[in-house]
């Protein structure tokens, strides 16, 4: 269960979700960057549920999938900046400002520019986890490997 | 038209995947253009599950409700996927193993059909585990058959189809779609005196005895000229089709008594 995918934007909390979506793969069929991909990995409740694998493709925030979910599992998201996916963590022990080589991949990237990330002296990232909506693009961009910055998703937040 | 039917399912992922999102969806749930079905057996689930109803569940739910009301079963026969293999598996069946003796088909068996759905339900709502959209066929076929093509492997849902197929090849033929389906059973649910049946008129019957034409040529086994072909008959029209070419004493029709008048 503590596979680190994330769910859908607009995903209601993860009991609710498990029980409200039917599998029925609209919101997987709809995503244009094909971000949403179906659990396969699993014999449990997750078996055909939509998921979203950042370090492969994150989610890039164009907010279509929500509405075409026809029972509630994902409801709606005004802005992106709504959007509640998770929270992205800095690992600075391996991150490469830290270490004194200068990179900005996550910084540039991050959708919510210069308010989700901030440069800490200029140099180094820092989240801001008020600002973070999740969509892992910064995961995904991350240089190193395993990426420096990662994305914890929603429901795991909720459990720490 | 179930081959339709399974082309449509493949069409809708490649669309897609092209960019075109006018159709959407799987036989969980389908949208064209901003119209939004689901299937009735699914929003029941979800009504267990959450315990909530929304209008949008109940405008989802108009269409397969009015059609199932109008017609009966006839998505069954009609368009699920899972009739055809079903039916490919019972020649597989036949071909390999027994060839049914011609008789009488036997209507019973309805207190297992409704009890088995009561059952699905009743565990849906202990578990809390959306049961029905795993034992949903159609929904796991189309659903496996886009995700496939979607790139990516489909999950291991796909092997209860699989399992479901070989029990019937293995011991008897369309078990799941006669006892079994809840996706059939909610849309029986909406069956009145006043729904599409099949009417047997016993003066215009010209076959006697056994091995009956009509008999043979229901995919579910039931015998027409009962009474009691219902919930099990999904309105398919083979035996109706059959007795054209004999008595003429089957009919599709809208209320009116006939002598085997079921309900």
């Amino acid at each position: 269960m503590n596979r680190r995918y994330l769910r859908p934007p607009g995903a209601v909390a993860e009991d609710e979700f498990l029980k409200r979506c039917i599998r029925c793969r609209k919101c997987v069929e709809i995503c244009p960057y094909y971000s949403i991909r179906v659990a396969t990995f699993s014999l449990g409740q997750e078996m055909g549920t939509p998921v979203i694998v950042p370090r492969r493709i994150p989610c890039y925030l164009c907010l279509k999938c929500p509405p075409v979910c026809p029972t509630g599992a994902l409801n709606p998201v005004a802005n992106r900046e709504d959007v509640q996916m998770g929270v992205a963590r800095i690992n600075t022990r391996t991150c490469l400002p830290y270490a004194g080589v200068l990179c900005r991949a996550c910084y540039e990237r991050c959708p919510i520019y210069r308010e989700a990330i901030v440069l800490d002296q200029e140099i180094y990232p820092v989240v801001r986890a008020e600002k973070c909506v999740g969509c892992g693009i910064c995961e995904n961009v991350c240089p190193t490997d395993p990426p420096s910055i990662v994305v914890v998703p929603e429901r795991m937040l909720k459990r720490e | 038209m179930q081959i339709g039917s399974l082309m449509f399912m493949i069409a809708i992922p490649l669309l897609n995947r092209k960019g075109i999102h006018f159709l959407l969806g799987s036989y969980y749930s389908l949208s064209v253009g901003q119209w939004t079905i689901i299937d009735p057996a699914l929003a029941l689930q979800t009504f267990l599950l959450t315990a909530e109803i929304g209008a949008g569940l109940i405008l989802a739910v108009a269409v397969p409700t009015v059609v199932a009301f109008l017609f009966g079963k006839v998505f069954c026969s009609w368009a699920c996927p899972f009739f055809l293999l079903a039916e490919w598996g019972k020649g597989v069946r036949h071909r390999l193993i027994s060839r049914s003796t011609p008789g009488l088909n036997r209507n019973s068996g309805r207190f297992l059909f409704w009890g088995i759905f009561a059952g699905f339900l009743i565990l849906t709502g202990i578990l809390g585990f959306p049961l029905i959209t795993f034992l949903s066929m159609p929904g796991l076929l189309s659903a496996e058959i886009g995700d496939w093509l979607f790139p990516g492997p489909p999950g291991w849902e796909i092997l209860l189809v699989g399992i479901i197929l070989l029990l019937e090849i293995g011991l008897a033929g369309r078990i799941w779609c006669r006892y079994v389906c809840p996706v059939g059973a909610t849309l029986a649910l909406f069956r009145t005196g006043r729904t599409l049946r099949v009417k047997f008129s016993p003066e215009a019957c010209s076959c006697p005895g056994e091995g009956l034409p009509c008999n043979m040529a229901c995919p579910l086994g039931l015998n027409p000229k009962a009474a009691g072909i219902y919930p099990f008959c999904n309105n398919c029209g083979e035996c109706v089709e059959t007795c054209k070419r004999f008595g003429q004493a089957l009919q599709l029709t809208w209320g009116g008594q006939g002598n085997n008048s079921q309900r």
